[in-house]
């Protein structure tokens, strides 16, 4: 064999090239599907105005141009961003702590989110009179204590900073959180709809907003992770032998789990807290395409958004003109899939 | 200059000292094997080398006695006793891993990298297992790959804890062999944590006799791998052969007060 | 007061046979009808004041979705039923609603857009659907469960202007107003009377700061939930041992429908047959639609509390 074929696993272009396809696709169905009716050429040539510098007659009406570019567009976008964020997030969890069933809600993102909303919610804090939305930002704030109270928790056992300790320390802190936020509800059990409306996650939004708000956080933290693919790949050997060959696994970890928390955070404020993402894009990635993370993070971004999108499309016609929140699609795919990634994880590993 | 220079090393776990004042001088181009029983603190000592494992006193390499981690791993190799295998990883990025300390951080590995890659592969015979899953190797040809990384390091200096524990005569024989031409190739310093002793003999330079933490012997095997010395420190009866072939060998004997010592051939 | 159920009867079968067809004639006089339209179209554009800001609508409007239950009953009190093309899933008096699958928790702007509404009555935002509708350019009145009678008699006048029935539904309050008091004068003098007012078999009652507490106050009650609810939220859930200890004059049951309960079940509640009211049978069934409702039945609701009072006092 030469030394051209002695190549390391990289992310081949067909897989990437297929990715964006499939993306696309998700996008165009998203766009497309809707209690109003509005066929293809239309939409495409709505898009196509909404260019700078072409303008093109569409045929659309201005009530559903307003329905497409400002209720389904939006929702589709948002879909993509929160979707990849929550996916990539997941497979640089997975990655830095060696553990298949990582994610950023293991870390008390998810726990920290939902307190926080679950407050400003019964404190009826509903964006009347505040400058900015209390909503995202209280989920958001929650979010990030979560996981600072998780770190706390961790590095002052005696264990030290390894990726067990953390993770122990994460089920605690949610757990903890998580019974601050039943409390808290069970008081104000009037404000229970919304605020298991924010829990199980939605999609739905007006105007361009929200997505404006999370597209830096997005942008920032996948690229920062997408940064560490390589050194994800030498974590996989733990963190004694990764010393050995150069790294600080704690200021890996640290680093990766700040961009991935970070982004999750603005994610889970924008939508709520929609589960499983994070684990199932990246396994079925690892299953499908190979498990290092030079494949797994850039194709986890793309297809999680395509899976959100479709999700997204599954949550607002299985029971149409009814919404099924989206955490209850993604749980339904993703409960049984827990069973699947058990039972091939001898066979890909984290 | 020694490429390891060790003064009162000292190695305590809760107030347990497991290494206890030592002091070691290895070359380049010389193979130290380190033996002795169970729980003499071989792998601590490598481990206090390699600076996986804190230590008290001076561990100097080529005189350099503080290291960044890079530098560090651009120094010495480990090959631990149990290596992690991840699984669904393939040999090639498995042994691509032992360039890390020579990547920037946030790069990718250059054309020299893949070379040196490419060239451990070949050395070490691992061209057609360079696509295959390191989880389904068999032990001998899992073993050249933990091998293949370390080297692939590019340090002159090699640690290996056991590195033929779990294999066959046949497959121990390979693994040594390789080592030695790689050390003698690139002029490595070796030291190697050995549980048999004829292996031991054989291959190395010089002999390092642990025992509770502390070093009781250090010189050519000849001296050090002595049927007294074995009885006293293995706590075991052996007969020591020269053979003009094999060389020195060490053969188990019946343990009995009696007169019949037979070897067991 | 059975007046007035004689005049929404008339309405309703009226509505309903004339169907929900946008424009569609009605068989109803039409002196009346012509009367009132003319009326109403010269009183367009109207603006309203709704909890979440001023809504402005331009003309009549004639495809009027509802999303209460509630207001749905108002509208075809007041007359405005031909004006409906939609209702929610729970909107089910009177007869002949056009009923949809939309439902008021879960409902979209752009699931609405469908109908091509010109006027949207909610009492729950599930989210973004107030600013769906108004990039949209839906008018939407937000009309949410009142706590006091003046506001949910607000509602239906509100009601009334919006859709072009201001004089019907001015005159709907009032004389529900009329009626209420009257059942009030009556009840004046009498001994107060303790009750419990039961939402779900789970124990979860009304206090009387809450909408339905505050309407039967009046009539001498006393709730015995009020020292339970510490937080002054309104609805506590209380504990079978509390209820027993209170031992309240009348029971009220709201969870009829919902979850199966009436007189039998609650009897056959251990420790329940303890209770004054079970053993007197003073255990008022009522009608779950009827009871969450605050539309013009309230009335109905009202009288039927009143008469239990009475035969109470008479035993």
């Amino acid at each position: 064999m030469s030394t051209r074929d002695l190549r390391p696993t990289r992310l081949g272009w067909g897989w990437l090239a297929g990715s964006l396809a499939v993306l696309g696709v998700a996008i165009l169905a998203g766009a497309l599907i809707g209690p109003v009716g509005m066929d293809v050429g239309s939409v495409l040539r709505s898009a196509l105005d909404h260019l700078p510098f072409v303008s093109v007659d569409s045929g659309l009406s201005d009530r559903q141009e307003v329905i497409l570019w400002d209720l389904r567009m939006p929702r589709v976008i948002l879909g993509v961003l929160v979707g990849g964020m929550l996916a990539i997030a997941g497979g640089a969890y997975q990655g830095t702590f060696r553990n298949p069933l990582a994610d950023p809600y293991l870390l008390g993102v998810a726990a920290g989110a939902g307190l926080g909303a679950t407050l400003a919610i019964t404190a009826g804090a509903t964006g009347e009179g505040w400058p900015i939305d209390p909503l995202p930002l209280a989920a958001f704030l929650g979010a990030l204590i979560g996981v600072a109270l998780t770190y706390a928790m961790g590095y002052s056992l005696r264990s030290g900073r390894t990726a067990v300790t953390l993770i122990l320390a994460g089920v605690a802190v949610a757990a903890f959180l998580t019974a601050v936020q039943t409390y808290v509800q069970q008081r104000e059990s009037e404000s229970l709809r919304q605020v298991y409306g924010w829990i199980l996650g939605r999609l739905s939004t007006v105007g361009w907003k929200e997505v404006l708000l999370v597209i830096p956080y997005v942008a920032a933290c996948s690229i920062v992770i997408l940064l560490g693919r390589r050194l994800l790949d030498v974590m996989s050997v733990g963190d004694h032998e990764a010393g050995a060959l150069g790294l600080n696994p704690n200021w890996v970890r640290l680093a990766i789990v700040i961009a991935a928390t970070l982004g999750t955070a603005a994610a889970v404020a924008v939508s709520g807290l929609i589960a499983f993402v994070g684990i199932i894009v990246p396994h079925t990635v690892r299953l499908l395409a190979g498990t290092s993370y030079r494949i797994v993070l850039p194709l986890s971004l793309i297809l999680g958004g395509a899976f959100l999108v479709v999700a997204d499309i599954f949550a607002r016609t299985l029971m149409a003109p009814a919404e099924l929140p989206i955490g209850v699609v993604t749980a339904f795919v993703g409960a049984p899939f827990f069973a699947v990634v058990l039972k091939t994880n001898r066979s890909t590993g984290p | 200059m020694n490429a390891v220079e060790l003064r009162d090393v000292t190695v305590a776990y809760n107030g347990t000292s497991v290494v206890t004042s030592v002091d070691l001088d290895v070359r380049s181009g010389e193979w130290v094997g380190l033996v002795g029983p169970n729980g003499a603190g071989k792998s601590t000592l490598l481990g206090a080398i390699a600076g996986t494992v804190r230590s008290e006193g001076s561990v100097a390499l080529f005189g350099e006695s503080h290291h960044k981690r890079r530098e560090l791993a651009k120094t010495v190799a480990l090959v631990p006793q149990h290596p992690l295998i991840p699984t669904a990883m393939k040999v090639i990025d498995y042994v691509l891993l032992g360039r890390t300390p020579h990547i920037a951080i946030l790069a990718t590995e250059s054309s020299e990298d893949l070379a040196a890659v490419a060239d451990v592969l070949h050395r070490l015979d691992l061209v057609d297992l360079a696509h295959r899953r390191i989880d389904t190797l068999s032990g001998g040809e899992a073993q050249r790959a933990f091998l293949a990384r370390a080297l692939a390091q590019e340090a002159p200096v090699l640690l290996l804890d056991e590195p033929s524990a779990a294999l066959d005569i046949g497959h121990q024989q390979d693994v040594f062999d390789l080592i030695d031409r790689s050390r003698t190739e690139q002029s490595l310093a070796v030291i190697s944590a050995v549980h048999d002793l004829t292996i031991a003999a054989r291959f190395c330079d010089r002999v390092v006799l642990m025992h509770g933490g502390g070093i009781v012997a250090d010189g050519p095997p000849l001296e050090v791998i002595t049927a007294g010395n074995v009885g006293r420190f293995f706590n075991a009866e052996v007969k020591i052969i020269h053979d003009d072939e094999a060389g020195l060998v060490v053969v188990p004997v019946q343990k009995t007060a009696a007169s019949n010592i037979r070897p067991i051939v | 007061m059975y007046r007035i159920w004689l005049f929404i009867a008339a309405l309703s079968i009226v509505f309903a046979a004339c169907g929900t067809d946008e424009g569609a004639t009605s068989s109803v006089p039409s002196t009346l009808t012509t009367a009132s339209t003319a009326t109403a179209d010269a009183a367009f554009p109207v603006t309203i004041t709704t909890p979440t800001g001023d809504v402005t609508i331009e003309a009549m409007p004639e495809r009027i979705v509802s999303l209460s239950a509630t207001a749905t009953e108002s509208l075809f009190a007041i007359g405005a039923g031909g004006q409906l093309v939609a209702v929610d899933d729970v909107s089910n008096f009177p007869e002949g609603v056009p009923q949809t699958d939309l439902n008021g928790f879960t409902v979209t702007a752009e699931s609405l857009a469908v109908f091509d509404p010109d006027l949207v009555v909610y009492f729950f935002d599930p989210g973004d659907l107030a600013s769906g509708l108004a990039a949209l350019d839906i008018p939407a009145i937000f009309q949410p469960a009142p706590v006091t009678l003046d506001e949910a008699l607000v509602q239906i006048d509100q009601l009334g202007t919006a859709s072009g029935r201001g004089v019907e539904a001015s005159t709907l309050t009032s004389q529900m107003q009329k009626d209420i008091d009257a059942i009030y004068e009556a009840a004046d003098g009498a001994a107060s009377a303790t009750y419990y007012y039961e939402l779900d078999e789970t124990l979860f009652s009304v206090t009387s700061s809450t909408f339905v507490g505050g309407l039967f106050a009046p009539l001498g009650l006393e709730n015995i939930a009020d020292p339970a609810d510490s937080d002054g939220f309104g609805y506590p859930q209380l504990s079978a041992e509390f209820i027993i200890a209170e031992d309240p004059g009348l029971i009220f049951l709201a969870d009829t429908r919902c979850c199966g309960q009436n007189v039998e079940t609650v009897g056959r509640r251990p420790g329940w047959d303890r209770l004054t009211a079970v053993r007197a049978g003073s255990i008022v069934e009522l009608d779950d639609d009827v009871a969450s409702r605050w539309g013009p039945r309230i009335v109905e609701l009202l009288q039927t509390a009143a008469d239990a009072v009475s035969r109470l006092q008479e035993s």
